[in-house]
């Protein structure tokens, strides 16, 4: 992936950001699709049928290692935390779009489902936060999570000094990082402010009158504030809970400070920015607000449903994807409806079979179960979604992942990108650009239904809602 | 064949479409048969099953949408899958074309025209949905040049020309989705007995005439190994010809003595629209013009005279193109 998101940008490669993680998978089959393609091999491996079997022949171990190795591959050493460059971030993102006038921009939270709205709408997303992978020195002990936060003070000053506009907040997740953490530790930033690239993107991008979407995810976590701009977050969504204890915790101050979810929360300090764009650019701001990454995921696939049903399309198929399992392009040509999960955990699979049981019956259920090498804590067993494929009238089937093979594997980035090809024949055209105005005509239709809201943007309520936050911090 | 295919064909109780039915019957296909005429539907369903084939009658219209989105979601029911679907049913109407009535223009537009639409409309999703399939139109040559007193239904047959090059175009992102048009001459079918006439004489087919079975022959072959365009018959191609290189209004004059001097016959008849709002009851595959006009031999004895004919035009085309003055 990182190189076809360099050839796109057409710039030279910032070493430093993440590749293997939400945003950048996101941003990849975001703009793949906006500009016309798909994402073979989840935008990081190729797709090779040859190399999915290969793969899944490897032993535990082998998989391990492969898993740890692309995150020190990945690592930035902390001598290089001064080569950090936020706007050089931006340059990619902006460079992976062509240019061309766009109805709509959203800017905010990487989330599943607001990717398939952008693609609906073909609207370029600016994210606001972003992965950088920091190589730690190998004596530091993984369930020393204390020692963890105390290393990273120096690399993190470095880093915020030279980019001022950023908020860095270090997560510390031995369940979710296995076994990375041993040579790696993630430094998630977040833009606090749109900087130049962001503001010459939207200004060349959006006409006078377009409006600006914000994905307020408004997902919060108990964090430790180490500096003004540095929070060290324990714990992580779909790894360890909130405040969880667990073996060799350590000695980490009290975690006390809701603050943005490391990944997936907004930080609401970037509407401040969004509005002076707006006002000087005659934009409307749209706010998209959810309390969970996943919440959305119905409203999406109904308003696909909704959508596909305007266009005559027969398909009654739901594909539902999970983390960076997803693909905008074969999601329209095979006219499924997308239902994006976070993970797939048992949380995840209660989410999807809430959906449907609330939801007209579908003839045909496809899963894309994320894999990501090593089996983590937390999946439910095989039989959990044959069960939910089980609901389908017609067909249930699991894509990508090896039926005979309860662990999951490597392969699946790949497998699950042919098995999307190959194993649906249905064909559907990519549709035209979904209008604003469809999209508030379904809301407006059936927007009750669901908990995601679509807000008209008040700079007074931001800035009560940023003062209840910082009210909270004080008493917590 | 792992799975029966799945044929569907309008305009199926008479003409090239009932031959067609019997052709796909002999290849294996369940053949899905509709048209206006019940009756006639259930005789095309029996003698399918003589050919060693399922067969389902639907009596449908397709000037009304909703039949044709009928008709396939009866064939989908029936067999959970349409391979094939067929565009035939037309009518035709004969007359100077400021005299003949307005409404039996638009009938035959929306029978030839919109039938068309709605087959496409109805057939193309479903193909879509399985990933494969095939859409045959069933146009004319007439869809390449035009004919005198019949130019309604010339109209027509140009639009489901253009309709199924269109679709083609769109569809041609998709590897086993495709559209065929075929281009029959005149064919010895009950249509010109059955079409609107307000010439105030009879009509006859120009020659040469085709039987319907050599047609049908073709449409399952190209459902079978689909191309884009196909012509049955020579003329076509030859007044194709002819048309290219004859000068334009020598080619119009020509075309039109043809037509007054072959398609009518010297009995008066009373202004009649035929069968564009009530089904006509003669069911029979063919017109009976081939035993009346020609035998084997003499059609193909037309054949070489048209072929000289075209040649000797394009000559003639030729020399009066080298002494034609240079234009400035």
């Amino acid at each position: 992936m990182t190189t076809s998101l360099y050839k796109q940008a057409g710039g030279i490669p910032p070493r430093f950001l993440a590749t293997f993680d939400s945003t950048s998978a996101m941003l990849m089959a975001l703009s793949n699709f906006i500009n016309g393609d798909d994402v073979p091999g989840a935008g990081f491996l190729p797709s090779s049928k040859l190399l999915a079997s290969e793969i899944k022949k490897f032993s535990r171990q082998a998989r391990d290692t492969m898993f740890a190795l692309s995150g020190i591959c990945e690592g930035i050493c902390p001598e290089h935390m001064n080569r950090i460059n936020s706007e050089e971030i931006s340059r990619l993102v902006t460079g992976m779009y062509h240019k061309r006038p766009f109805q709509a921009i959203m800017i905010g939270s990487s989330n599943g489902s607001m990717v398939y709205l952008q693609a609906a709408l073909q609207a370029p997303w600016l994210p606001q936060t972003f992965l950088i992978p920091v190589r730690h020195p190998p004596e530091m002990h993984p369930d020393r999570p204390e020692l963890f936060m105390d290393w990273a003070r120096k690399p993190a000053e470095i880093l915020l000094k030279n980019n001022p506009e950023l908020q860095l907040h270090h997560i510390f997740d031995p369940v979710q990082d296995h076994p990375a953490p041993e040579y790696t530790t993630r430094f998630r930033i977040k833009k606090l402010l749109l900087g130049k690239e962001y503001e010459r993107f939207i200004k060349e991008s959006l006409p006078r009158g377009g409006t600006i979407f914000v994905i307020d995810c408004q997902r919060k976590w108990a964090t430790t504030r180490v500096d003004e701009r540095h929070l060290f977050q324990l714990g992580s969504l779909g790894g360890i809970k909130e405040r969880e204890s667990f073996p060799g915790k350590g000695d980490v101050p009290a975690a006390n400070e809701p603050a943005p979810e490391a990944e997936w929360g907004f930080d609401a300090v970037l509407y401040k920015d969004i509005e002076r764009l707006a006002r000087e650019g005659d934009y409307r701001i749209k706010r998209i607000i959810f309390e969970e990454p996943e919440q959305p995921s119905p409203f999406v696939a109904e308003l696909y449903r909704w959508w596909y049903r305007r266009r005559r399309i027969i398909s009654n198929r739901l594909l539902a994807g999970s983390f960076l399992l997803l693909d905008p392009f074969w999601t329209f040509r095979t006219g499924s409806v997308p239902f994006w999960m976070k993970f797939n955990t048992e949380a995840s699979a209660n989410w999807l079979e809430k959906y449907l049981n609330t939801s007209d019956p579908y003839d045909e259920i496809f899963l894309m179960l994320y894999a990501q090498g090593v089996d983590s804590a937390g999946l439910p067993p095989a039989g959990r979604w044959k069960r939910i494929l089980a609901r389908a009238a017609k067909r249930g089937e699991l894509l990508g992942t090896d039926r005979k093979r309860a662990t999951p594997d490597f392969g699946t980035f790949i497998r699950h990108y042919l098995d999307l090809k190959n194993r649906i024949p249905a064909r559907y055209p990519i549709p035209g650009v979904l209008s604003i105005k469809m999209l508030e005509s379904f809301i407006e239709e059936k927007g009750e239904k669901f908990t995601i809201r679509f807000k008209d943007f008040d700079m007074q309520e931001i800035e009560s809602e940023i003062a209840t936050s910082k009210k909270i911090k004080s008493t917590s | 064949m792992p799975e029966k295919k799945v044929v569907v064909i309008t305009g199926a109780s008479s003409g090239i479409g009932r031959a067609t039915a019997h052709e796909f019957a002999r290849r294996g296909y369940m053949v899905v048969a509709a048209s206006r005429n019940g009756d006639a539907l259930d005789r095309v369903v029996e003698e399918c099953r003589r050919c060693g084939s399922n067969a389902l009658a639907v009596t449908a219209d397709v000037t009304k949408e909703e039949d044709v989105n009928a008709l396939a979601r009866t064939a989908m029911a029936q067999s959970g899958r349409i391979d094939v679907w067929i565009n035939n049913a037309a009518v035709t109407l004969f007359g100077c074309f400021e005299e003949v009535p307005t409404a039996d223009i638009r009938r035959v537009v929306e029978t030839n025209l919109f039938g068309y639409i709605y087959g496409a409309r109805a057939a193309i999703p479903h193909f879509r949905e399985q990933g494969e399939g095939v859409l045959v139109n069933i146009s004319s040559m007439v869809a390449l040049q035009g004919q005198p007193f019949t130019a309604t239904y010339n109209a027509t047959k140009a639009a489901e020309r253009a309709l199924g090059e269109s679709l083609s175009q769109e569809l041609s992102d998709e590897a086993n989705i495709f559209v065929c048009t075929v281009l029959p001459a005149v064919i010895d079918t009950p249509l010109l007995r059955h079409g609107a006439n307000y010439t105030g004489r009879g009509i006859i087919p120009s020659k040469p005439v085709h039987p319907p079975s050599r047609v049908a022959k073709v449409i399952a072959d190209i459902a079978e190994n689909p191309r884009k365009e196909i012509f049955i018959g020579s003329p076509g191609r030859w007044m194709l010809f002819a048309r290219a290189v004859a000068p334009s209004r020598f080619y119009d004059k020509m075309v039109k003595r043809k037509v007054e001097r072959e398609h009518f016959r010297d009995t008066v008849t009373d202004g009649s629209p035929g069968n564009l709002y009530e089904f006509a009851t003669d069911d029979s595959v063919t017109g009976g013009w081939y035993e009346e006009l020609y035998s084997e031999r003499s059609g193909r004895r037309l054949n070489i005279a048209m072929l000289i004919a075209g040649a000797s035009l394009a000559l003639l085309s030729l020399l009066i193109l080298r002494k034609s003055p240079q234009r400035s």
